[in-house]
């Protein structure tokens, strides 16, 4: 058995999800599952992420975002499909072309991950589940939300790995907070980037960002379309090399005065 | 009259006569020249007689002409930096519209 296959059905068995009708995935993958991955310059951990998500989903699209490195031949060796941006724009635009490489595929159920290996692929189906049995059109992976509906074997973290530190938590609780003033919906993560949508509210979604105001963006257009909304806990689990990447505080910054400049002249 | 001043003078008098040309070449419309031209007026005059500004500053409340003019170039400089801010952003988001295109039509080419 595939240790992901075989984590994943560890995973399902104690999971409260699973009392659920199945996901599509085992009934022969009748919905297209499709997993986003935008990458700038992740060549030490693309290849790990395809493998994992792999067996997981209908079809991997990773948005090289101009990345200099061997991002998109890794990726594309490892079997996903590659759309490269010229040059770099940013988080918000690889979105945004991977959604639209994906509405092309057809209906389904997109899923969109972090490049840095930050989240579980074996939570995929945790994080879709919402969406197949039509009690969410949009769900998202909160880092931050109580974990005590995990299965006790996920609540820890992993040997060798580190939990969100301190000054990140803080971080995060500012971006939900401006979030939340900006768009009208407080969420426990608004900055995450473990996220799922039916494509038929993809369609609907408006977004303007480039960079990494999109995830705010996101957190907008959920509350304007009013789609049915979940929030599932994962685990952040973070390495050395994913903390030297992602937001820091002058990021956050600029962040913020790109979403009022956004929002003034919107 | 202070060496400043003339200096002053034959640069903003500078300054006026390109807005000049440029209105003849047509490299701006009439209301960004009138705008303009108000604005390198009221600096030629005041740096002909420096006192008007303290008269002007006075009936505005404050203490001093050259505080007058604080005020308000660095209410025009903002408004620079931010009109700028939101032109870069709609370049941006221009740019970003065309590398996406080039980007799907290559991986449509592919398949």
């Amino acid at each position: 058995m595939n240790p992901v296959r075989k984590l994943q059905s560890n995973f399902l068995s104690n999971n409260e999800f699973n009392k659920g009708p199945q996901s599509g995935l085992s009934n022969g993958m009748k919905n297209n599952l499709i997993v986003i991955i935008p990458a700038y310059n992740e060549e030490k951990t693309i290849g790990k992420v395809i493998e994992e998500v792999k067996a997981l989903s209908s079809k991997i699209i990773v948005v090289d975002d101009g990345s200099a490195d061997k991002t998109a031949e890794i990726a594309k060796a490892e079997g996903a499909e590659v759309i490269s941006h010229l040059f770099n724009l940013g988080l918000g635009a690889a979105l945004k072309t991977g959604f639209a490489a994906a509405e092309k595929i057809g209906p389904g159920i997109v899923v969109t991950m972090d490049a840095d290996l930050q989240h579980e692929a074996e939570l995929i189906p945790q994080i879709t589940l919402p969406i197949e049995k039509e009690e969410a059109e949009a769900v998202i992976g909160s880092r931050l939300k109580d974990k005590k509906s995990l299965p006790a074997d996920r609540q820890g973290l992993p040997a060798g790995r580190q939990g969100m530190p301190l000054t990140r938590k803080l971080f995060n609780q500012m971006a939900n907070l401006t979030t939340w003033f900006f768009y009208g919906l407080l969420v426990s993560d608004s900055q995450s980037g473990f996220r799922a949508f039916s494509t038929q509210a993809l369609g609907k979604i408006k977004l303007k960002g480039l960079g990494m105001e999109i995830s705010s963006e996101i957190i907008g257009e959920i509350k304007r379309n009013k789609f049915k909304f979940k929030e599932i806990p994962i685990r952040a689990i973070y390495t050395d090399y994913s903390l030297s990447k992602g937001q820091n505080f002058w990021l956050g910054v600029k962040t913020f005065f790109r979403i009022l400049i956004d929002k003034i002249t919107a | 009259m202070l060496l400043i001043q003339i200096f002053l003078v034959i640069i903003i008098g500078f300054l006026i006569f390109e807005l000049f040309l440029k209105l003849k070449r047509k490299e701006i419309g009439v209301l960004n020249f009138c705008l303009w031209f108000l604005f390198w007026s009221g600096a030629f005059l005041i740096s002909l007689f420096p006192n008007l500004s303290s008269s002007l500053a006075r009936i505005l409340g404050i203490g001093r002409g050259v505080d007058l003019i604080i005020y308000l170039s660095l209410i025009l400089i903002f408004y620079f930096i931010f009109s700028f801010e939101v032109r870069l952003r709609k370049t941006d988001q221009k740019i970003e519209k065309i590398v996406r295109f080039l980007s799907l039509k290559k991986d449509d080419e592919k398949n």
